[in-house]
């Protein structure tokens, strides 16, 4: 069963990010996004990610910035939950490699190909 | 003479505001006083993660809180979530001078002081409390905005 991935992010941009990687890559199935407004309270949040990894086998969240709230919240899922993973540092090219990775693999070993494959292609484009 | 710099922010520690705030009033210690925090090891593992290593931090329930804030030997960032826990060690005697309020949420009932600031008849109780008792509460995001004085709101 693939990993349900799920999108944390400061305000709506994790909704554009995938509408743009979809753009490039085609449709991404069993993924979802939750914005954290400003006006949110925290456990009007997690109710919300409740909700969203309720019937999931495996769950993959990925946030925007370390230690912003998203990232502290997916932290303690990924803490409490053993098929709960979170890995922070969203950018389009996570979000695709995890969306191909998950084919693969799931769990603790998708985190860590994740994380090589997305460090890989943070380049100095002048050389 | 250590400052003690309370804030009030129903999301605690959140990266680049902590950072900036912890910098302006430099402080090597930080002190979260919540009930709740102060007995969820795995909410306090992930905060203690996003803090810098200059930086000591603290959990305390709201009793313990005020004792340690009153024998505090260093400059201290006290963060709290909610302003029912500054109140509660107010009454225990502690000494509060200012206190930056940034984000208090939307809940039924709750009327909007300021953006992001949203109080309930009791909450708006402990706010005139305080400021008649010459505290001095100020919205502030980060050190660089400028400072909204409640006393002009309320």
């Amino acid at each position: 069963m693939k990993t349900k991935i799920i999108l944390l992010t400061h305000g709506g941009w994790g909704e554009e990010l995938l509408q743009s990687a979809q753009m490039v890559v085609g449709k991404i199935e069993c993924c979802e996004t939750l914005s954290l407004m400003p006006e949110d309270s925290i456990s009007n949040y997690m109710q919300r990610i409740d909700a969203a990894i309720e019937n999931a086998e495996n769950v993959l969240l990925l946030t925007d910035l370390a230690g912003g709230t998203p990232s502290n919240i997916a932290g303690v899922y990924a803490k409490k939950y053993g098929t709960v993973y979170a890995v922070c540092g969203l950018n389009m090219e996570m979000l695709i490699c995890a969306d191909n990775l998950r084919n693969t693999y799931y769990g603790g070993e998708l985190v860590d190909k994740i994380e090589i494959a997305v460090k890989e292609k943070i380049l100095n484009l002048k050389r | 003479m250590n400052e003690i710099f309370f804030r009030v922010d129903e999301r605690l520690v959140h990266g680049q505001i902590l950072f900036k705030w912890l910098e302006h009033a430099s402080c090597s210690k930080l002190y979260i006083i919540d009930d709740q925090v102060a007995t969820d090891p795995i909410l306090q593992g992930v905060l203690t993660m996003t803090v810098p290593e200059s930086v000591e931090v603290f959990f305390y329930s709201a009793d313990e809180g005020a004792e340690a804030v009153m024998i505090a030997d260093a400059n201290v960032l006290v963060l709290l979530r909610t302003l029912d826990t500054l109140w509660r060690i107010y009454e225990k005697g502690t000494e509060i001078k200012t206190v930056n309020i940034c984000r208090l949420p939307f809940a039924p009932g709750k009327k909007k002081l300021y953006e992001n600031i949203y109080v309930s008849g009791h909450e708006e109780e402990i706010i005139k409390s305080l400021t008649e008792d010459g505290t001095v509460l100020y919205i502030q995001m980060v050190p660089d905005n400028e400072a909204v004085y409640i006393r002009d709101l309320i």
